[in-house]
């Protein structure tokens, strides 16, 4: 009857499932390599070595050298570690934030909300990466600056989501029916409300660890983040970037290494939402 | 409001039409959503000017039926038998682009849900344009208007020029009707169109229908699970069981032959029958519930709306006392008021003993993500709060299920149920399970709000009779919300008619049905479509 | 509508006061003295003697609120400040790099835009068809490529190998299409997948069905309703989106050398030029704003019945 409602193969339920199950093994191999890589790594990550200089790949240096003679698979492999776990990290802990203080913004209203959300909206003025450059650029470059710098405006996605679901579920009727049986607002809180908003927030997160990871390539690829000679991914682009002619490899591989990192997560996230979407049209 | 004619006084008119053949004939058709066969083999001849309609409850296939006429779309609805011929054609053997043709000109659709007939967001004249259009005719405001009067809408620019997210879904509805008046396919489609609508709405767009099919000689299959409207409309009716068609013909609901027809019968509220004795109470009877000049507020997309303007009520002890009006007039928040969920900006509410409130969806009364067991174990921890006990914690308690199972034998469910979500559950045992859930508290007092407007008749029986036995073993006041009048006279020892926020009369059931002067009530009790 | 457009005017102020607010602040609690940064940055050797005169000079011994005042005034005036690095005032510096970027963001706009909407409602429309699957491919990885990475890449074929293009954009139009095009792709990329959802939504909604049924021809109802009606979404995706491009210019112009306002905020991170980055926050944000209440205004006004939060 709808024109445009052909009759296309929709995936199951399983097989969306069996996607997304799949998805989280890839990452969490990721994670995992990541994780000991330190110890796999062919050559010490750190250390410089003047006679391969922008080396071609070689015995002693499998992926080529850098402009200082450093490993380049060494680096990558661990800039693994700096670049997933900061991500992932940034946006558990935004995520908890966000999700709390939206979800007692929404619970408890007046006042609480009203300053919650206003503060919410000020940091949300400012466009994110402007604001992360700023602080990073006034704070100085550093892991941490950077996570800070992105992190200050993160928590307001979770945060809306949070407050809206929970006004949503505020008026239901089960929520109405225990309020009137006699349950305590904390008590409702921790076991109505925040199981029944936690889905689509923890679908949001999941998505946005690629993002995330990008914002920190960005901002450690621009001086801010990340500082040399620590190892990660957008610096070492950035400190390559020079020599591209002359050793394209220092800034291919780190390239590589962002794209599939960011694609495996962002296709997780992706797979996460379609299955999530059918587990609630259910 | 016009008599309806019988199928040889329509034919009469219709003798010039040129097509004398069958304007729809299905035989036996098959319906299979993958596996599941929804429908099996359902067989119908339906001739020009004739209105047929589908009755049976949530489930039954009656839905499917029209989704096949019109293309099936989604992805696992297939016609797995049968036909379906449309005046002659083999409507199954036709490609989707030559069916869309039909559309609109020959066979014509009314949804349940009226957003559906619109979009909400252009304005009606330059919807009937873009619809008249299509089919190579020209908007003509006269012709228009002409319709509009014929259906009793106003018949200025007011509706034309507005938008349908503007008014009410009844309106919209009575719209869509208009604009098939101009269309005049041969067979009209309607799928629940009255569901959503009021007592008098109903009445109206059912005589709507009535004068369409009049003027026009079109063919109408209706699907509903109303029988007062199938009785009201229907030249002949089918009953669908599980998608089994198990009576058909044009006298079903005047003499059934299949028992399920006839439990059906028996199960619709009719102003006949009356499920327990009526009980008066002096004045100074003890009150559980005095609401005193009560007035109520809201604020809606920045309008003051008043729900409640200065409303009595009184529920005496061991009363039941049933409150009905139509959407919008109140009856909701006056429950509300009275439970202390929200307070009035003026007047008194005062409760007397322990209450517990019963709600219209019984599915969202019960936290989705928890089994049922665990949600009546919160009730038994929050009622021993109340007594100063410690409750008890952990995923299945012997204490707390030995206190349940007396309660779930009271309300007719048996154990196996406990374990299930409440998704799991029919509409008439999730009710019935909240009814329970009430019941652990040891109340006083039921509030109920439309509790079995969303039900089945049957299970709408069902919850009706539960809660008469529990009154009387329990003595307790019930207040019983309804938009249905058959069904609160047959149960409520006093009735009180409310209309936009006001009480327009409060008496004794009998009285205020049977002999009632009130102008409001008495126009209440026309729109009702009972079956006769 | 007046009275929302009131009301959303309204709900500005507290943002705007905390907006300057977080502006000020971060100015200071930037580490080191503001003084000694200027005199350092103007590559003046300094005594404490000259450090204690600029100090009183730049009103540095004030209290907090006094200086947030002093330059919440100057703000309103348009007095952003004057450059440690070349005592220019900030606003001469800024306005014409502004309009550099207004250009660069522009264009990235109009062309993600052309190649994002059709792109966007054709897969839509034929959902699941091949070509949906390779748009929604295709949007995928441009979605995963930083635009940094996007903008090295361009570089390394397009200047480097082929030559087809300068590496240091000047200004010119010739220079303007390699950032353009830097910035355009990932905008594209989110662009269709958003687009894309938006009318699959508004394509599934009952009045489809409903208008169908009545036999409105169906492109009709693609173009006059179901269009129509995702419009003002939309809108607002576009509206969000002008954020990232922002931020994402600051990358962009850095790599090819565009003299736009994000360099110019790069260039004084470097040379520790703490009024030029304070102006460029400030006016960042305050444009932002300014689209995000346009956006609000024009979604209201396509859809009545949003309403104000």
């Amino acid at each position: 009857m709808n024109p445009f409602r052909k009759k296309t193969k929709q995936l199951t339920r399983e097989q969306l499932r069996r996607r997304m199950l799949i998805l989280l093994g890839l990452a969490g191999i990721l994670c995992v390599f990541a994780l000991v890589a330190p110890y796999l790594t062919p050559n010490d990550p750190n250390l410089p070595n003047a006679a391969y200089m922008n080396a071609a790949p070689c015995k002693e240096f499998p992926l080529g050298a850098d402009r200082y003679g450093r490993c380049v698979l060494s680096r990558v492999m661990i800039g693994a570690r700096t670049s997933i776990f900061s991500a992932v990290a940034l946006v558990f802990l935004t995520f908890v934030a966000g999700s709390l203080l939206g979800m007692l913004s929404g619970w408890y209203g007046g006042v609480l909300d009203a300053v919650i959300m206003r503060v919410a909206d000020i940091f949300l003025a400012f466009p994110q990466m402007v604001l992360a450059i700023a602080v990073a650029g006034v704070l100085g470059g550093s892991l941490l600056n950077a996570m800070i710098a992105l992190g200050i405006a993160g928590w307001t996605i979770y945060a809306r989501l949070a407050r809206v679901h929970t006004m949503a579920l505020k008026n239901e009727p089960f929520i109405l029916a225990a309020r009137m049986n006699g349950s305590s607002g904390l008590s409702i809180l921790l076991r109505h409300i925040l199981p029944n908003m936690i889905g689509p927030l923890l679908v949001n997160a999941v998505t946005q660890i690629g993002t995330t990871m990008i914002g920190i390539a960005g901002l450690s690829f621009l001086g801010l983040g990340v500082v040399p000679p620590n190892a990660e991914w957008g610096s070492m682009i950035n400190e390559a970037r020079a020599y591209v002619q002359l050793a394209p490899w220092s800034v291919f591989v780190p390239a590589v290494a962002v794209i599939i990192t960011v694609m495996v997560f962002n296709y997780l996230g992706d797979a996460v939402r379609d299955y999530s979407d059918v587990s609630e049209a259910k | 409001m016009a008599e309806k004619r019988t199928i040889k006084q329509v034919r009469a008119v219709l003798s010039k039409a040129p097509s004398r053949e069958l304007l729809l004939q299905l035989n036996d058709l098959r319906v299979s959503y993958g596996s599941f066969e929804a429908l099996h083999g359902y067989s119908l001849d339906l001739a020009p000017g004739e209105i047929h309609v589908i009755a049976g409850e949530s489930g039954s296939g009656k839905s499917t039926i029209l989704k096949a006429i019109l293309g099936l779309t989604s992805y696992s609805a297939e016609v797995t038998g049968g036909s379906i011929r449309f005046a002659g054609n083999d409507a199954l053997a036709m490609s989707g682009r030559e069916r869309r043709a039909l559309l609109g000109d020959e066979i014509g659709l009314i949804a349940q849900n009226p957003a559906a007939s619109f979009n909400p967001l252009r304005t009606f004249r330059a919807q009937f344009k873009e619809t008249l259009e299509s089919h190579g005719r020209k908007l003509d405001e006269h012709e228009v208007f002409h319709v509009f009067r014929t259906l009793g809408l106003p018949t200025d620019s007011r509706v034309l020029d507005s938008c349908p997210y503007e008014v009410s879904g009844g309106m919209c509805q009575r719209v869509a009707i208009a604009l098939l008046m101009l269309l005049r396919p041969r067979l009209l489609l309607c799928d629940e169109v009255t569901s959503a609508l009021d007592v008098t709405t109903q009445k109206q767009v059912a005589d709507e229908l009535l004068r369409l099919r009049d003027e026009t000689g079109m063919g109408i299959l209706l699907v509903t699970h109303n029988l007062g409207l199938a009785s009201y409309l229907a030249d002949s009716v089918s009953i669908l069981l599980n998608g089994d068609c198990v009576d058909k013909g044009p006298d079903v609901l005047t003499s059934p032959s299949h028992d399920y027809t006839k439990k059906l019968l028996h199960d619709v509220p009719d102003f006949e029958e009356v499920l327990r004795d009526r009980s008066v109470f002096p004045e100074d009877t003890a009150r559980a519930l005095a609401l005193t000049d009560v007035h109520k507020t809201y604020r809606v997309r920045g309008n003051e709306v008043q729900a409640l303007k200065g409303v009595d009520l009184t529920l005496y002890k061991g009363e039941i006392l049933g409150v009905v009006g139509e959407s919008g007039s109140g009856k909701s928040t006056i429950l509300r008021q009275a439970c202390g969920m929200e307070t009035p900006e003026y007047g008194d509410v005062e409760l007397d003993g322990r209450f517990q409130y019963i709600f219209q969806d019984a599915y969202a009364s019960f936290d989705p993500r928890m089994t049922i067991r665990q949600s009546l174990y919160e009730s038994i921890r929050n009622a021993a709060q109340k007594r100063s006990e410690k409750p008890l914690r952990g995923k299945k308690i012997d204490a707390y299920d030995q206190k349940i199972l007396p309660i779930l034998e009271s309300v007719r469910l048996s154990d196996d149920l406990l374990d299930r979500y409440p998704g799991r559950l029919s509409g008439g045992q999730c009710q019935r399970m909240a009814i329970a859930r009430a019941l652990i508290a040891d109340p006083e007092v039921l509030l109920c709000d439309e509790i079995t407007s969303a039900l089945d008749v049957t299970a709408q029986r069902e919850v009706v009779e539960l809660l008469v036995e529990l009154q009387k073993d329990r003595d307790l006041s019930v207040v019983f919300v309804s938009h249905d009048l058959a069904l609160v006279h047959s149960f409520c020892d006093r009735i009180l008619v409310l209309k936009s926020g006001e009480v327009i009369t409060c008496g004794d059931a009998k009285k205020v049905i049977r002999h009632t002067e009130e102008p409001y009530t008495k126009q209440l009790l026309d729109s009702v479509l009972t079956v006769r | 509508m007046t009275k929302y457009i009131g009301r959303r005017l309204l709900s500005l102020i507290p943002i705007l006061i905390g907006i300057t607010f977080l502006t000020f602040l971060l100015m200071y609690i930037a580490p080191g003295d503001a003084a000694q940064k200027k005199l350092t940055a103007q590559g003046v050797a300094v005594t404490q003697e000259q450090i204690e005169h600029t100090r009183e000079e730049m009103g540095l011994n004030d209290p907090f609120l006094v200086q947030y005042g002093k330059w919440f005034g100057n703000v309103l005036t348009g007095d952003l400040g004057t450059s440690y690095k070349d005592n220019m005032s900030v606003s001469s510096k800024l306005g014409p790099a502004f309009q550099r970027t207004l250009i660069l963001a522009c264009s990235s706009l109009v062309l993600a835009l052309l190649v994002s909407i059709p792109t966007g409602i054709f897969s839509a429309v034929y959902q699941g068809g091949f070509w949906d699957h390779f748009f929604r491919l295709l949007s995928f990885i441009g979605n995963s490529l930083p635009n940094f990475l996007i903008s090295i890449l361009l570089m390394y074929f397009l200047c480097i190998k082929l030559h087809m293009f300068p590496v240091i954009a000047t200004g010119s139009v010739q220079g303007l299409f390699l950032p353009t095009l830097a910035l355009g792709i990932p905008l594209a990329s989110r662009f269709v997948r958003q687009i894309r959802a938006e009318v699959l939504e508004e394509i599934g909604k009952d009045y489809v069905t409903g208008l169908s049924a009545r036999g409105v021809r169906s492109s009709w109802i693609l173009f006059r309703n179901v269009l129509r009606n995702a419009m003002s979404a939309i809108l607002t995706i576009i509206g969000l989106s002008i954020g990232g491009l922002m931020g994402g210019s600051v990358v962009v112009e850095t790599i090819f050398s565009w003299p736009g306002v994000g360099k110019l905020a790069m260039d004084s991170i470097t040379a520790r030029d703490y009024p030029v980055i304070q102006g460029f926050v400030l006016i960042m944000a305050l444009v932002y704003v300014l689209i995000n209440l346009l956006t609000d205004l024009c979604h209201h006004w396509l859809d009545p019945r949003v309403e104000l939060e």
